[in-house]
């Protein structure tokens, strides 16, 4: 696994972002989307968020990308505070941090050409040369296997099939050179049979320019094969964090034991049984519940703690890192149950 | 006899490019009691299949036939008003895609539920405790009848979704990705839903999905889709056991499992072009296995007892 011990290129400490959300004529609710997520990626690592909607995954990447401001916390990229700079010296981070988003029919511009598409970023940034930007385009629609490269530049979306798309989407992340990419659900509007595709592209440019990722999903499974550790979000939280396979083999949380339970397989036997399966919907924003956020649906809670506080986030195992008071149970909140159980 | 026997059904739509070929020659059948799994990636004609079902058919058709037996009438030659008196959602129901984003928002939940019962002429009082008792049956509070759609979260209005689709008690519903904008628990509460209505309602179900771990859930048979025709149909213990079908068999590869090493595999290429298809068999350009014969179009045909497939590998000579 690519050291995570070593210099990160992105660190994350306690990153809010709240924000309020209108109500009615005059009123406004506060929304906690990210509330206090503390986390490292380390270079040429993929780090999966997995969370349903609601959970504030989206959020937390865009506000890595400053594309959403957090509202407190610290982002640190490649040794450097970007949380609160201006816009203006944001030059070369807008460089170096690049996005591909869910939608590859959403996301491209039908007026565009491939080429005019993969070019706009250099534009954007400004100083490269003609011949630069043709070089560059080039190369970046060759590295996502779009050839020929020259016949790929001139079409247009229209002329494409959804994981064409999101390769173009991909080449334009690519062609500034970026070190981080945050992927929001890239293959998530992709056809079943053709999603690895993507996914095994994304991994072998991970490996062959030490590219980082944050891949946002809701796909457990996608996750356990593409990322090297995965975090699941509730409410704005990391409730749990880990080696993608231990996550997925020896998950901790009951959020993350319902998950896995709830994922579809292809196994005949399953027509037969009931999943067991929390009740409750997905999580408001809006409605943070105290304590551990997640008490309300939560099979093993605990009465007397979970409602009352909130837990942190503590290493238990090599990497594995879990928010729930199931583990380990210290003397302080016992003691306290046993006197609210009285 | 089955509840529904489809035979070389037709669809096809008129476009400035030619007739796009949705659904080009499609034959199955569901017996009574049964879930089918339709299982097609986008632009394989799968929600088209249900469209010709249901004869909810758009202005631009080209090309309309073939036969539908329901409980041993063919539905072609009725008109479109004995259709609708006897058949559609009294026989046949649907729950198209997307419709729990399709509540008109400022009438509340239980009159829509109620209105397909008075258009039926049940009084009103008899069909709201009907509506009550439906909308507890699909684990719904009475409540919601007075409630509004905005009030209920995504899963309480496919809930309202389903209810709707029993409203005049069907014995055959089609459900369009039922769960398609749904997170992965409450999609997991809905097929919990539709396990239970079948079981304690016998009800038929045509699941149309374009994943195949989802059907696995509910289906006992499968039927996979591809470029307007069904390529395999079988039972779901033999489609996922022994696929004859390479293009079933790489759909089944390319599906991530939580509880293997094996990395999911892909497709190259993408799926045919429905106003011009391969004029043989329409996964050749993709195929690992193609050979001398594929340039051909091969037929569906039974390979083991109630295992279908249209491909050469099994045609013997």
């Amino acid at each position: 696994m690519p050291g995570t011990d070593m210099d990160p290129i992105l660190s994350l400490e306690n990153l809010q972002v709240h924000f309020r959300a209108r109500q009615g004529l005059l009123g406004s609710i506060p929304i906690r989307a990210v509330d206090g997520v503390s986390l490292e990626l380390g270079r040429g690592e993929t780090l999966a968020v997995v969370g349903e909607s609601g959970s504030g995954k989206t959020t937390l990447g865009r506000a890595t990308l400053r594309l959403i401001q957090a509202t407190g916390g610290r982002i640190r990229f490649e040794g450097e505070e970007i949380t609160r700079s201006p816009e203006r010296s944001l030059k070369s981070f807008r460089r170096r941090a690049q996005a591909i988003f869910q939608d590859p029919y959403a996301s491209l511009s039908p007026y565009m050409s491939v080429f005019q598409i993969v070019e706009e970023p250099l534009l954007v940034q400004g100083g490269f040369s003609a011949g630069e930007r043709q070089r560059r385009v080039i190369q970046a629609l060759r590295s996502v296997r779009l050839q020929p490269a020259q016949e790929f530049a001139a079409k247009f979306p229209h002329q494409l099939s959804g994981g064409q798309r999101q390769r173009v989407g991909l080449a334009r992340a690519l062609v500034l050179e970026p070190h981080y990419i945050v992927a929001d659900e890239p293959v998530s509007m992709i056809d079943a049979s053709s999603r690895a595709e993507i996914l095994y592209l994304l991994r072998e440019l991970q490996s062959a320019r030490g590219l980082s990722f944050l891949f946002i999903t809701h796909d457990l499974a996608s996750a356990r094969h593409f990322a090297d550790r995965i975090a699941v979000m509730y409410l704005g939280r990391i409730v749990e964090l880990a080696p993608a396979r231990e996550l997925i083999d020896r998950p901790l949380h009951p959020y993350t034991q319902a998950l896995l339970r709830a994922v579809p397989e292809p196994d005949a036997h399953n027509r037969l049984r009931m999943r067991e399966v929390i009740g409750g919907e997905p999580p408001n924003a809006a409605r943070v519940p105290p304590g551990c956020a997640f008490h309300p649906r939560c099979p093993k809670i605990i009465e007397g703690i979970c409602q009352a506080t909130r837990p942190e986030l503590v290493e238990i195992g090599p990497g594995h890192r879990v928010a729930c008071h199931l583990y380990p149970v210290s003397e302080n909140l016992a003691d306290n149950a046993a006197k609210q159980g009285r | 006899m089955p509840l529904l026997d489809v035979r070389d059904l037709v669809l096809h739509y008129a476009t400035p490019r030619g007739p796009v070929r949705a659904v080009d020659g499609v034959s199955f059948g569901l017996e009574a009691g049964e879930a089918l799994g339709l299982i097609g990636e986008s632009g394989s004609g799968k929600t088209s299949l249900a469209v010709a079902l249901m004869r909810t058919l758009p202005k631009n058709v080209a090309r309309y036939e073939g036969q539908i037996r329901f409980q041993g009438r063919d539905l072609m030659p009725l008109s479109e008003d004995a259709l609708r008196r006897e058949v559609r959602w009294k026989g046949i129901s649907m729950v198209f895609q997307g419709a729990m984003n399709a509540f008109n928002p400022v009438l509340r939940v239980g009159q829509q539920v109620i209105e397909r019962m008075l258009v039926e002429g049940i009084p009103r009082p008899q069909a709201r405790r009907r509506a009550e008792k439906l909308l507890q049956r699909v684990g719904l509070p009475i409540e919601v009848y007075d409630r509004y759609p905005h009030e209920l979260s995504g899963g309480m209005k496919q809930r309202v979704v389903i209810a709707m689709a029993l409203a005049l008690e069907p014995p055959l519903v089609i459900l369009d990705e039922p769960t398609s904008a749904l997170d992965v628990v409450v999609q997991a509460q809905i097929m919990n839903l539709l396990k239970e209505l079948r079981r304690e309602m016998g009800l038929s179900m045509l699941f149309i999905t374009h994943d195949l771990a989802l059907a696995s859930d509910l289906c006992d048979r499968v039927a996979v889709v591809y470029g307007g025709q069904i390529r395999e149909l079988g039972s779901l213990e033999g489609l996922l056991e022994r696929p004859l079908d390479p293009y079933t068999q790489g759909l089944l590869a390319s599906i991530p499992r939580l509880h293997s090493d094996r990395m999911p595999a892909f497709l190259p290429g993408a799926p045919p072009d429905l106003v011009s298809p391969p004029p043989g068999c329409r996964f050749l350009p993709r195929c690992p296995k193609a050979f001398a014969r594929c340039p051909q179009p091969p037929a569906l045909v039974e390979v083991e007892p109630g295992h279908l497939a249209r491909c050469w590998l099994y045609a013997g000579d």
